[in-house]
């Protein structure tokens, strides 16, 4: 593609099972970061469950969404970001996750929506 | 302006798609372009030729195919998406051996590829659905 480079924010606000959204957000960064477009991920409400370590999905017959997520970095998906506000309502921290993160408040959230060209919603 | 949407709601789950189908029978009728619509998650069965809502009330899937046969509107449903829910056209009928395929001729069969080219090629993307 020759289009000029956009920045693209996937937002993730859904927990990782009982909807496919979770595992569509995923398969969106991961195509984006093969197309090279500079990509970035927003954790928001219950979409950060989706970052957690020990998730055990096996017994409700689906696949591992932090799996997933943990081959973010293999991918070269570096600007993962959390709201702060959303995992200290859940009593988590960065270090639940699988995945390194940097944490936001609600202006750094705000100035990141801000410094996008696209955001696609999940 | 250059526009393209993402549909994520099936036909029968939420009044999102119509309120996206008006949005893009707006854009087309005043200066606007549609660069792309692309369906994802539910919103695929927009594509299916077989939904068959009561006669008294609005068909939404065959709504989309007509607008985007009328406009000849570039509309793309997610292919990952489609096959988990019975959306297929002939070509993956025929591959995973089914009875039949009802995928809309005014839609084709890709992948997220297309959407990220969307993102990349359009001024604005708008999301319906939730």
């Amino acid at each position: 593609m020759s289009q000029p480079s956009k920045k693209i924010l996937v937002v993730n606000r859904k927990s990782p099972y009982g909807s496919l959204r979770s595992r569509e957000a995923i398969d969106t960064l991961l195509v984006a970061s093969a197309y090279g477009v500079d990509v970035s991920a927003l954790y928001l409400d219950d979409g950060v469950f989706q970052l957690v370590k020990s998730q055990h999905p096996e017994q409700i017959q689906s696949k591992n969404i932090a799996k997933m997520v943990s081959a973010f970095e293999m991918y070269d998906l570096k600007n993962i970001y959390v709201d702060e506000q959303s995992i200290a309502y859940r009593g988590l921290q960065a270090q639940d996750f699988v995945t390194p993160v940097k944490v936001l408040n609600t202006d750094q959230i705000k100035s990141l929506l801000h410094q996008q060209d696209q955001i696609l919603s999940f | 302006m250059k526009f393209s949407l993402i549909i994520l709601d099936g036909p029968s789950s939420s009044q999102s798609s119509n309120t996206a189908l008006e949005f893009a029978k707006a854009a087309v009728a005043t200066d606007h372009e549609l660069f792309r619509v692309f369906f994802a998650s539910d919103g695929v069965l927009h594509g299916s030729t077989l939904n068959t809502p009561p006669q008294d009330e609005l068909n939404i899937a065959q709504a989309w195919q007509d607008f985007i046969r009328l406009h000849d509107v570039d509309a793309v449903v997610c292919v990952a998406a489609s096959l988990r829910r019975g959306l297929l056209n002939e070509q993956e009928a025929q591959r995973y051996q089914k009875p039949a395929d009802n995928l809309s001729d005014t839609m084709e069969l890709s992948g997220l590829g297309q959407l990220i080219e969307a993102t990349l090629s359009s001024d604005r993307v708008l999301t319906f659905g939730n």
